[in-house]
This record gives structure tokens, sequence and C-alpha cells, in this order.
């Protein structure tokens, strides 16, 4: 059978999928290899990084760790491209303080993985067509941001009419 | 086992339509057997479908649907890509499910009735076709699809669509979500229209039909994940324990007539192209609107030369929709639209009118769908991060909301699906529709439906609006076996029996006359209890 090819995609995610609710990194043997690239240090960086372009403190670390395994399956030199931004943002830590991300255009590659990470971090899925890999769904930061108000879809508000009051 | 052979009433089809008919004949004591050309799957199964699904793909209610190779259906890629071979002035890109239970695993349960004007379109207005029967011969059907599906609905006659009916709904209504709610007022304090409850196939408080009540997972399309709205699928189970025989990858592509030009058997693939028969003695083909004339067309041979049930040249003609712009509003107030079920309330009065002999009539929906998933990607786009990165996600999620506008089409000969010489992974010829919506609709967007929109823009506080480019489909199949009482220009008799063959039922959206505004589910159902009854008198007399 020919594969569908974001079949393709949800089986390659299925390497880095989060569960749903609890946000656990399945344990599957064949993401040791990938996993070894994502060493303490790197993940250190990662976190650091994803703090300063999310501006938030309390990111949740399995979504980080998967979101990193991803990151260096999909993105050309992930690692030393982690770094140069890292040096970026800790050298120049008024580009966060505007609203868009607007680096010099020497930095242009910088300014292109920062927009991948937060992609990442807020629909959960990263590197585009049959290359994207899915890591998250519940945990992403798109539903986070509104979890005071709505659930994600396919999960329940409660009992029947239990939404009719105003958020 | 060994699969039958033979059966005395052979059913295509495993959507609602068949589920309808064959339960009702199990109950009169009649066998029957199902062919489902899709393979069975539990709801479970799609539910992680659309967990695993992309953001940007949970939008597509049917990404989480995908084809076998045996049985494509329209979708972006995969076995069903480029399965419709579209052409025309507007596209007629439906999208249906090939699986056991059909398309309604995805519909959003909206069951509006058509009108007592909806079914007169020639004889008040002098467009159109008129039915072949009033509405009044039809209410007691639908009466009974809405108890045989769940629905709940308004008491409050004033609040019902139409109010000309005949029994309560089975349950009540369910309650708005605060956008639904929002929408509600505004309307009706700034342009006196009036936002009603949907009546739907989804259980209110209560658990009815074996199904739990509605817990808002805002979900109903692409799936509900408990079962609480009413799908096809959720009747199987009961069908067999009732006897009926159930086929899946069972792929029916001939209809084989004798010498009376009855209806003698229907031949199918497996999912290993191997070829079955099954005889039997009455015949119901249904199969959705486009499957079914596909399949007659297909089944061409010497006595039919044009296909089967197609001396009038009809199959396959008048296919129909619901020609939809959707207006999307950025507004200076939260809405929060997505709490609560997708699909709950409706402006339906603008669909009435005398207008009609000029325009076509429109129904407005608030789209109760949660919006972050849409708007996200915007956001990023815009290349904005940290808090003004949440602020806008926030924002667009809680402030922006879409508003359909629906229209009604007439039957056009000229809209007409074919056979294209493209085939499938069995060989079999793709369908090919051309469709134009018709300056009817054109002018009623240009005339009628978009200076409503605007109104309701203004009365939202819009500080935003977009419309779509383009007229989008609805999901509403209708037409392609279009019902009359003259067999010169109409395929199906008022009963759906096909007009060339006694021993053959075409029920469903196909033999629609008129499309109204509203969705086709329910009246596709209504359309269905009649054919039962036919069905199961024809089968008694044999």
């Amino acid at each position: 059978m020919k594969l569908y090819s974001r079949r393709r995609v949800l089986k390659m995610a299925g390497l880095v999928v989060i569960t749903s609710a609890a946000g656990h990194l399945l344990p599957l043997p064949r993401l040791n290899a990938a996993q070894s690239l994502a060493n303490a240090s790197a993940q250190a960086d990662f976190i650091q990084v994803s703090q300063w372009l999310t501006q938030q403190e309390n990111l949740n670390s399995a979504v980080a760790h998967a979101l990193l395994i991803a990151l260096n399956q999909t993105q050309q030199n992930f690692m030393a491209g982690l770094t140069q931004l890292k040096a970026l943002l800790q050298s120049q830590p008024e580009l966060l303080q505007q609203e868009q991300l607007t680096f010099a255009a020497s930095d242009a590659a910088s300014e292109k993985l920062a927009q991948v990470i937060l992609a990442g971090w807020y629909n959960g899925v990263v590197g585009k067509g049959k290359h994207a890999l899915y890591v998250t769904y519940v945990n992403t930061l798109a539903n986070q941001l509104v979890n005071d108000k709505l659930v994600p879809p396919s999960f329940s508000y409660g009992k029947c009419g239990s939404w009719a009051q105003q958020p | 086992m060994a699969a039958p052979n033979q059966s005395p009433v052979v059913i295509v089809g495993t959507g609602v339509v068949g589920v309808v008919i064959a339960e009702q004949l199990l109950d009169a004591g009649i066998p029957v057997l199902m062919l489902e050309a899709g393979p069975r799957v539990s709801r479970a199964e799609i539910v992680e479908n659309y967990r695993n699904l992309p953001l940007a793909a949970k939008g597509n209610p049917i990404e989480c649907y995908p084809s076998r190779e045996w049985a494509p259906h329209p979708e972006p890629a995969g076995a069903g890509k480029g399965y419709l071979q579209l052409s025309g002035n507007d596209s007629y890109a439906q999208s249906y499910v090939r699986y056991a239970g059909g398309s309604t695993w995805h519909w959003a349960g909206t069951c509006w009735r058509l009108t007592p004007a909806d079914m007169q379109l020639h004889s008040r207005y002098g467009v159109g076709r008129d039915w072949a029967f009033d509405y009044d011969t039809l209410e007691p059907y639908y009466v009974r699809a809405e108890y045989k599906l769940g629905i709940c609905g308004p008491d409050d006659p004033a609040l019902q669509w139409p109010p000309k009916r005949s029994k309560p709904y089975p349950m009540p209504a369910l309650p708005f979500g605060p956008g639904e709610a929002r929408f509600t007022d505004v309307v009706r304090e700034k342009l006196g229209l009036h936002n009603i409850p949907t009546a739907q196939a989804r259980n209110s408080g209560t658990s009815y039909d074996d199904r739990p009540a509605c817990c808002a997972n805002n979900n109903c399309v692409p799936v509900c994940p408990v079962g609480a709205k009413y799908d096809g699928a959720t009747a199987l189970s009961r069908l067999e324990a009732k006897g009926a025989t159930i086929l899946s990858n069972a792929v029916v592509w001939r209809i084989e007539t004798n010498a009376k030009n009855h209806i003698e058997a229907v031949h199918y693939y497996d999912q290993h192209k191997q070829t079955h028969r099954v005889s039997g003695k009455l015949f119901i083909i249904a199969c959705n609107g486009l499957e079914t004339p596909k399949l007659l067309l297909m089944s061409a041979d010497a006595r039919n030369p044009h296909g089967i049930a197609n001396s009038s040249d009809q199959v396959g003609r008048n296919m129909m929709d619901h020609p939809q712009i959707t207006m999307t509003v950025t507004l200076d107030e939260p809405y929060w639209a997505g709490v609560g079920p997708v699909v709950n309330s409706g402006i339906m009065e603008t669909s009435q009118g005398d207008f009609r002999s000029e325009h076509a009539g429109a129904y407005f929906r608030f789209n109760n769908f949660a919006r972050n998933r849409f708007v996200t990607f915007g956001a990023l786009q815009k290349g904005l991060v940290g808090k003004a990165l949440d602020e806008e996600i926030r924002r667009m999620t809680a402030c922006t909301a879409d508003i359909v506008l629906a229209h009604e089409i007439l039957p056009d000969a000229n809209n007409r699906l074919t056979l294209s010489d493209k085939k499938d992974w069995l060989g079999l010829p793709k369908p090919a529709i051309h469709y134009d919506v018709g300056d009817y609709v054109r002018r009623s967007y240009n005339d009628y439906s978009k200076p409503i929109a605007d109104r309701i823009a203004e009365a939202m506080g819009a500080i935003d609006k977009k419309f779509s480019k383009q007229f989008n489909q609805s999901k509403h199949i209708m037409g392609g076996t279009i019902m009359g009482n003259d067999p010169a220009n109409s395929v199906v008799d008022n009963v759906c029996r096909a007009h060339d063959h006694h021993n053959l039922f075409l029920p469903g959206g196909g033999a629609m006359a008129s499309t109204a505004c509203g969705n086709s589910t329910l009246t596709m159902v209504a359309l269905a209890f009649r054919a039962a009854d036919a069905i199961v008198k024809q089968a008694q007399e044999a």
C-alpha cells in the first residue's frame, strides 16, 4: 500500500509523541539514538531559548524534550543554530523587547530558527510537509493559553449544559 | 464463514439512509444484507486519528478518515487524492466518508426540516421544481426521523423551524454557548432577526438510543468522541443483533438486470480485488449522492445503455448542495466561540419570501468551533513573539467568529456527474462533476445575503470582516437521482422507487427536488422512512 504522506508523518510522529493529558514522553527504544543528541546541555540551552522566546518560565519539560528531538531530526545543523541563536539573544536582549522578531539581515537564519521553535511550542508540529513531525496536541501553547476559557476540542466540558455560562 | 451470495433484500451503503431502512425491514421480519465499500472502524480509532493530526489539519473534517485504496473518498492526500474530477465555474468539492456508518460520522447533527414553500418552488415562485408531494405528506415521516435519530429541539413553536409540526421533539434544546448567546442577542436587538436553536441529532441532558448526553467536546465535526451525536455507526451493532448481515470492504461496481429489466444481482469487489455476486428480490442503493449515480452509470447494459434507472437521462444531473460563503469577523469584544456543540443555532427566517422568484434564500449560522486552532498560524506568521504573541492568539481566539451564509440552489441538468476516464485502484471510473452555482445563487449573494451579512457584522461590532472568495460546498449532496411524477424527467417516483426498475429503490439526498437552505440529512431520513414503508409492503407482497 502506498502510504498517505500525512500518515507517514503521523507514523514518524509516533516516535516523539507526547501522551495526551499527562504529557509524558513514551519510552520508545527507537528514540535512543535521537535522545543521545538531546543531552542535558542541549536541553538546558533549548529551554533557555524557549523561555526567552515565549516569555514563559514554566514550560513543560517533557514537551521541551520531545521538541528538541523533533527539531534535531528536521532542522539542518540544529544544535549549531541553537547555540548561535542563544548567543544572539544573550548578547542582544533588546531583540526580545520588541513585539515582533526582527533580527539583522546577517542573523536571518537565527530569526527563522526562532520562528520554527515558536511554531513547535504553539502548534505542536515541527517541520513542514512530509518531513513534519507531530509532537503534541493538548500541551500546545495555543491550547494552554486559553485553557481558562476553552478545553481542547475532543475533550469534554462536563455535564450537559455546563458550557452555557459566560467564561 | 463464506459471505452470503443471496438475500431477499440487498442494501448498498451503510450510511444513515441504509441503516434506517434496514432497521424498518428487520423489524418487519425481512432479512437484509448490507454492503459497505469501506472499512468498519471503532470510534476510538477515529478520535485517536483526530488527536494525532497536526493542528493545521484538524479543521478539515475528512482528515481523520483516511481512504482505503479500494474505497477512495475525497481527501487531500492518500488514496482519495484526486478522486473527484471537477470542472465548471464553481467547485463541487464535496467530502464524504466511505466507512461503515457513512458520512454521519462527521456531520454536525443539524436537522432542519424543509418548509411547505421549500417543496413548491415552481408553483409558488416559478423556479425550480415542485416535489412529487407536499409538506403535509412528508410531515409524519419527519416525526419518525426525529424520533429515530434522537433530535433535541425547542418546545416553543416560535423557536421551531418550521413551526408546522405534529409532535414535539423527543428531547429539549441544548443551551447556547456564550458566543452564540451574544450573537442571538445582538441580531435580535439591532436587526430584529431571530437566531433560533438548531434541531439537532444530539442528546440533551439524557441518554437516548443507548447514546450518552452531550458533554460538549466541541468536536461534533469531525467525530463525537462519546457518541452523543447520532451517526450511522452507532446503529450497526443493533442491526446485527436484529439479524442483519453487514459486509464491509465490499465495493459494489455493477448492478445486473434480467430479461424483465428488474434488478437481479449486484457485483462487488472485496479488498483483494476479488469479485463476488449477490442476488436478491429487492435492492436499495443508498451509497450517497455521488456514489449512487456513479454506480448506476457504471452499470449500463444492453437493456439500459445509458445506465441503470436512466431512461430519462437524469441520473447524475441536477447535482445540488448548499453553496456557502463564510464571513470571518473580528470583534471589539470577546465572544469566545468554541464553547459547546459546534452548530447550535441559526437564522432561518431569511430563507423564505417572495424574492425566491428572483434569487435564492439564505440562512445564517454562527459557527461555534474553537478558534485558537485557526488563529495561531496567523499570529505566528505576523512574527510576533513572547507576550505579544500570547495576547494576539488570545484576542483572536476570543474576538473572531465565522458566520456562514448558506444558500439554496436550483436543480440544473447541466450540473452533472459523469464517469471520468481516470480510474481508481480497482480500475473503476472516478466521478467527474461539472458544476456552476448559477445566477440564482449569485444574485442572492450580491443583492441579498451579503447585505444582510454586512448588517450582522455591524451589529456584532465587527472591526474587520472578510468573506471567502468563492462558494464553498456544504457537503450536502442532493439531486443526482431526482424525484418526480413524470418518468420522462425524473429518476425515482414519490417513494424513491426507480421509474425504470420495479425492485430498485434509490432513497436519500439524490431524490430531493429542491434543497431549501438548511441541512439535508433529516429530509433524507424522512424519505428513507417513506421508502421503507413501500419496500416492506412490496417485500411482503412478494
